[in-house]
């Protein structure tokens, strides 16, 4: 190695530099360049590391052990005030006890406080979350007396298809970090402020917590309700400060910190801040909204207030209806086997039905687009061709009840063929004894008793999909079995619960079976000779997604005896459905 | 919940809580930037759970975690790579082989060190717990103190370097 001289005095400085974030490009070079070259320079750089390290650790001794020891009793209480008694570190020579809030440095001992909690070890920790999710209001330095406001959490109460840059979507009913920026890619998500204001925010959106009443907006559009007694929530975005005075508004920011302001119910007071322009200073202004009324929010300040001038935004009132979430039988290392229950948003209203209320399926039509055709639990050991074991007789041939009766989510007859176009004319398929020639590629099911068009979706599939394929699940097509004035298909683009959502859930092991030749028909598939049979060495988990038969062009009232499926045939991976259902209607 | 379940959570909890400020600490060796090592601290944590019965428990789990810990900080430095100065790949490497050799050293300079500020005097322990608590840049600091940034930040440099040789003196004996 090629030691390089240095002197310790200049390297100290360099990583002083560093360790305080104010070194320069130069001074970076020049320490990269000595710790490369020099073994020596890079033990003094560890260690001295291992100081600002043991300085950070030794600065807060109660917030380390804390995890070890029982939450105070002040802490237990949800939603209470919540501070930390930290130990000065001259404690030891002044006796001064402080009482400090939880730094958002302490958002590492959140996890692990949230790891424990996992792990069931935690039990004593419940609380410290909380407590470090306290926010520091600004980037400046504060005195020690507005720092000992503390806030209680924030929670994330639903989702929808939400997708987080850089990190996973929380839980439903996970408490959210306090001074950390949020950028929601994909969907919409629910909070719930301590106030009882509730904040629905759609993606593209960028935000943060800043305190119990008080939200960062730099993008995105997020709708507000503040019942009575949460009046004062701010959503606070680059050039405003939107206040509620007890309303229902919708607030939109563009990227250059433009906003608009629609009040549907009550009031807000919109206060524009102080900018430095290239003109001066600009006052604060400040202007009240009633219901109805609008803002136009620039750098210039205010653009109109009154009714008419711009379409309304539209309040989100509540989330999609949508597939919430499902339970399934799990096996010791937590993999879902058979569905038990699902919970799905239905015009507005949750609804969990057990499985066994939901409408069955009859599977009418199968063309295929590949020979790997079936999948079943991994409890059927053996294979046709190898001989079954001492107690399974396995059928040679496929088993439609794998699609049509059993509950696993791991088996169904799956890679049903597709087309880029969805149909807009009826389906040809054979039946038992027709045709296979020039059949529609696709799937096709006959509920065991109509399907009721009401308020909401009628109908859920859950697809398989193994992880290392797209995390969004394969697009499929749905179309009705027959054609008439005014019914379309529908393509189906993205999944309520897709491989991403914290509801999804990894799969027991399943095996695959192949048969000779792709079936182009049921009478085909029937005869077909499967083999193989093998446990699939790539794990996989479980997707869900609910169909408005509405979107099909299905009157409110319709009875829908069956639908299609096709794969939308956009990339090389097919549809993999292993459980359809229909729901009850709505009472 | 099962009990082969419970049993793979207590000996991920041991394990964890045992070596979670050394990983903290490895992370930030390579990072530098606490509220970066925050960020990747958390990523980790969350996949050492999930990989956790993937861990061979014939092995130790430090060196286990931190092999899972250097993919992650390479992701995010490529992440970051356009608004962080950042050490090149070959210089991460060789601190993260010599922070994984190193690593029965940071218990005895944390003992040290803990010596070592006892003998500071008692303003300039309330200058470093100020700063330290609070997670402060220097500059920070010295604007809360109403004194010139440049002073208090040669003032903390200047315990800094005593705190090291304290503490370098002490390893020695």
């Amino acid at each position: 190695m090629n030691e390089m001289n240095f002197n310790q005095s200049d390297l100290l400085k360099l990583i002083d530099h560093l360790l305080d974030q104010s070194i320069s490009p130069e001074q970076h070079q020049r320490l990269q360049q000595v710790l490369l070259n020099d073994a020596t320079a890079r033990q003094e750089f560890l260690a001295y590391v291992d100081l600002h390290l043991g300085l950070r650790k030794l600065s807060c001794v109660t917030a380390l052990p804390a995890i070890e020891r029982a939450v105070p009793a002040s802490t237990a209480d949800a939603g209470r005030s919540q501070t930390v008694e930290r130990v000065s570190l001259s404690r030891g020579l002044q006796a001064k006890p402080q009482a400090f809030i939880a730094l958002p440095r302490y958002r590492m001992m959140a996890l692990a406080a949230c790891l424990l909690l996992m792990v069931g070890a935690g039990l004593f920790w419940t609380g410290f979350a909380d407590r470090s999710t306290s926010h520091l209001p600004s980037n400046e330095a504060q005195p020690h007396a507005s720092l000992a406001q503390t806030f209680r959490p924030v929670f994330l109460s639903q989702s929808a298809s939400a997708k987080f840059f850089g990190e996973l979507t929380p839980r439903d009913q996970a408490s959210l970090d306090y001074d950390h920026e949020f950028v929601l890619t994909d969907g919409m998500i629910e909070l719930q402020f301590p106030s009882g204001a509730e904040a629905i925010l759609v993606a593209p959106a960028v935000f943060e917590l800043a305190s119990e009443s008080r939200m960062l907006l730099s993008v995105g559009q997020c709708s507000v309700y503040a019942p009575p007694g949460a009046e004062g929530f701010v959503i606070d975005t680059p050039l405003a400060n939107v206040v509620d005075l007890g309303t229902r508004f919708v607030v939109d920011v563009n990227q250059s910190g433009d906003a608009e302001v629609h009040v549907v119910e009550g009031e807000a007071e919109v206060i524009t801040k102080r900018l430095e322009t290239a003109a001066g200073t600009s006052q604060s202004r400040s202007l009240r909204l009633r219901e109805r009324e609008y803002s136009l929010l620039g750098s210039e300040g205010f653009a109109s207030t009154r009714p008419g001038h711009f379409e309304p935004l539209p309040y989100q009132r509540q989330l999609p209806d949508r597939i919430v979430s499902f339970n399934a039988q799990e096996d010791s290392l937590g993999r879902a086997s058979e569905l038990r229950e699902l919970t799905i948003q239905r015009g507005s209203v949750p609804v969990t039905y057990r499985v066994d209320d939901l409408i069955g399926v009859e599977l009418i039509h199968y063309h295929a687009y590949s020979n790997a055709i079936m999948l079943t639990p991994e409890w059927p050991s053996g294979s046709p061709n190898s001989g079954a074991s001492a107690d399974f007789e396995f059928e040679s041939t496929p088993d439609l009840s794998y699609l049509e009766l059993d509950h696993h989510l791991c088996s169904g007859l799956i890679n049903p063929a597709g087309q880029s176009t969805p149909l807009t004319r009826d389906p040809v398929f054979g039946g038992d004894a027709g045709s296979s020639s020039a059949t529609t590629p696709g799937m096709a099911i006959r509920f065991r008793q109509p399907v009721i068009n009401g308020p909401g979706p009628e109908v859920v599939v859950f697809e398989l999909q193994l992880i290392v394929h797209p995390e969004s699940g394969d697009r499929f097509h749905v179309s009705p079995l027959v054609f008439s004035e005014g019914l379309k298909s529908h393509t189906i683009n993205s999944y309520d619960i897709d491989m991403r959502s914290p509801q999804s859930k990894e799969l027991v092991p399943f095996r695959l079976y192949r048969c000779v030749q792709p079936p182009r028909s049921l009478a085909e598939l029937k005869e077909s000779s499967l083999y193989d049979g093998l446990v699939h060495s790539v794990r996989a988990k479980v997707l869900a997604v609910s169909i408005d038969l509405s979107n099909l062009g299905y009157a409110h009232g319709a009875a829908v005896n069956g639908l299609f499926f096709q794969d939308a045939a956009d990339d090389k991976d097919a549809f993999d459905p292993v459980f359809i259902a229909g729901l009850p209607p709505t009472t | 919940m099962s009990e082969e379940t419970q049993t793979i959570e207590e000996e991920f909890f041991n394990a964890y809580t045992r070596d979670r400020d050394r990983l903290f600490g490895y992370i930030f060796t390579l990072v530098q930037h606490a509220a970066d090592a925050e960020d990747v601290f958390q990523r980790c944590s969350l996949l050492l759970w999930r990989k956790f019965p993937e861990y061979d428990r014939d092995r130790p789990f430090l060196p286990w975690a931190c092999g899972i810990a250097y993919f992650e900080v390479r992701n995010f430095m490529r992440s970051h790579r356009r608004d962080r100065l950042q050490f090149n790949d070959e210089l991460i490497a060789q601190l993260s082989a010599d922070r994984l050799q190193a690593t029965a050293e940071t218990d005895r300079r944390l003992e040290a060190l803990r010596m070592c500020l006892r003998e500071l005097k008692r303003d300039d322990q309330e200058l470093i717990d100020l700063t330290y608590a609070h997670d402060w840049t220097l500059r920070d600091t010295a604007k809360t103190n109403g004194r010139a940034s440049q002073t208090i930040y040669n003032r903390i440099c200047l315990i800094r370097r005593r705190l090291h040789s304290c503490v370098l003196r002490r390893l020695a004996t």
